[in-house]
């Protein structure tokens, strides 16, 4: 016999999963604290959490802002001198072997090593934050256009010698357009990281504005033992991380589209 | 596979096939002409009026080898882009005439490559290669993706752009049938050397099967027999 499953009935069978185990997993939350008589300072109960969440809202949105514009601008240059440097490479194969351990070791530095000595030159400033998100999502970004650039079919480059194109012309009308989607992978795995920096480098550096970032807010309630405040910042945060996330993924969806390529990684 | 000691004359507006089993050097023999690679040793000359400007060589791959971020009518544009020939406006023109003469209806003209079939997404290929107007075409097995229906109506295409224009062709085939079926010579490779070179007899237009053909039947056999015996 063969069922035919509508899709939509399938989409709010799936909404309803998830949010059955939301249902489940606070009532675990609370369960948990009833029955270990847990202090509120290790685990506030959800409530808690929530009317914490709901009473720092403006303070918790700004956070948000902080750190996605600080993400963003730093995924921004990374993205274009990831861009410049991946070129490079594929260009010359000297330059490749010569620079590409250097680069693999940028990536291998913890962020953390990296941060007091980016404060030592730039300062306490968002500037600073921005420079330790460009450092921490840059690797994917250089690996992955120098990847794609080389990546480009044989009969395609064939086809582009018989005409006479040069290096300049098969560069920019062949090899970038068909690293696309190579260059999409990396810019989606750097978004994730993006994040990470943002509140990595806001923890250590701060923003030196009037508005505190995520990372700013965790240390100062950390400090306060304001545990309801921390969980709602950590929530903020992946808050954050799913939308520049998002924003990335919806761009790759449109341009892949017309790549006529999976979109979709299975 | 490496050619060798093979020496090979076409004369222009010659239309010949190039047979034999896998790996007995036909496409190496086929990258060479077009100059995708340089002969280890020996020349390939063109005449005078071949060599003199780019987009003489029409090239036709394996498999269509579309760009996919193009449409079926900016594929078949690109070479002109490449040599710079014409501004835009003729370039489109260009490449949809040549669309329409291989055979594709205008709404097919601004789909993209993974829109078409097959059979379509070859037929913009062999638009991209004519859209030069190449003075020798050079076809790498291109009809091998293809079924039976298909690989005999395209090669019928193949052979009225022949006779409409008599550009010199060079078929790299596996299929005996298509390449006696198409071509005025056979050349048979083995093992990197021309071992046979069959003439076929001057009757076209040839549709329809080998079977239909008498003369092209005999020659068919005769090919046939040299790859078994080449084979043993």
């Amino acid at each position: 016999m063969i069922t035919v499953v509508n899709p939509r009935v399938t989409g709010l069978g799936n909404a309803i999963s998830v949010a059955l185990v939301a249902l489940l997993s606070l009532l675990l939350w609370e369960g948990i604290i009833w029955m270990g008589q847990i202090h509120p300072v290790l685990l506030p109960r959800p409530a808690e959490v929530i009317a914490d969440m709901w009473q720092q809202r403006s303070v918790l949105a700004m956070g948000c802002l902080q750190t996605g514009w600080a993400a963003l601008v730093g995924l921004g240059s990374s993205v274009v001198l990831g861009a410049a440097i991946g070129t490079l490479f594929s260009q010359s194969q000297r330059l490749r072997i010569g620079f590409f351990p250097y680069v693999m070791f940028l990536q291998t530095v913890p962020i953390i090593g990296i941060a007091p000595l980016l404060i030592t030159w730039s300062g306490y400033q968002f500037r600073t934050v921005v420079l330790v998100v460009t450092i921490i999502s840059l690797f994917p970004i250089i690996n992955s256009v120098t990847a794609g650039l080389l990546a480009t079919p044989p009969q395609w480059l064939d086809l582009f010698r018989l005409y006479g194109a040069g290096r300049f012309r098969t560069l920019y009308k062949l090899r970038v357009p068909a690293a696309v989607p190579y260059i999409l992978v990396g810019i989606r795995t750097s978004a994730g990281l993006a994040v990470i920096g943002a509140i990595v480098g806001d923890f250590f550096i701060g923003f030196g504005s009037q508005h505190d970032g995520l990372g700013t807010l965790m240390l100062s309630w950390l400090n306060q033992q304001r545990t309801a405040s921390l969980i709602g910042a950590m929530l903020a945060s992946a808050v954050v991380g799913l939308v520049l996330y998002g924003l990335i993924a919806l761009l790759a969806n449109t341009l892949l589209r017309r790549w006529s390529l999976p979109t979709r990684e299975s | 596979m490496p050619l060798v000691d093979l020496n090979l004359r076409i004369e222009a507006g010659q239309i010949v096939s190039v047979v034999g089993p896998s790996g007995c050097g036909k496409t190496t023999l086929l990258r060479t002409i077009a100059g995708f690679q340089p002969p280890a040793q020996g020349n390939v000359h063109f005449a005078p009026e071949v060599s003199s400007r780019c987009g003489q060589l029409g090239f036709v791959f394996q498999k269509a080898a579309l760009t996919p971020w193009r449409n079926a009518w900016q594929n078949v544009a690109l070479p002109l882009e490449l040599i710079g020939s014409g501004n835009s406006q003729s370039r489109r023109q260009d490449a949809w005439d040549w669309l329409d003469r291989v055979g594709l209806e205008p709404p097919d003209f601004e789909k993209r490559p993974d829109q078409l079939s097959g059979g379509m997404q070859m037929r913009v290929s062999i638009a991209r290669a004519l859209v030069t107007n190449p003075s020798v075409l050079l076809l790498d097995e291109p009809f091998a993706a293809l079924d039976d229906v298909l690989r005999q109506r395209l090669g019928y295409l193949l052979q009225e752009l022949w006779l409409a224009q008599r550009r010199t062709m060079i078929l790299v085939t596996h299929n005996i049938q298509e390449a006696v079926l198409l071509s005025q010579r056979v050349l048979v490779l083995q093992d990197g050397r021309s071992t046979e070179d069959v003439a076929i007899p001057e009757t076209y237009p040839r549709s329809g099967t080998i079977a239909e053909h008498a003369d092209l039947l005999a020659c068919f056999q005769q090919v046939n027999s040299l790859l078994q015996e080449d084979a043993r």
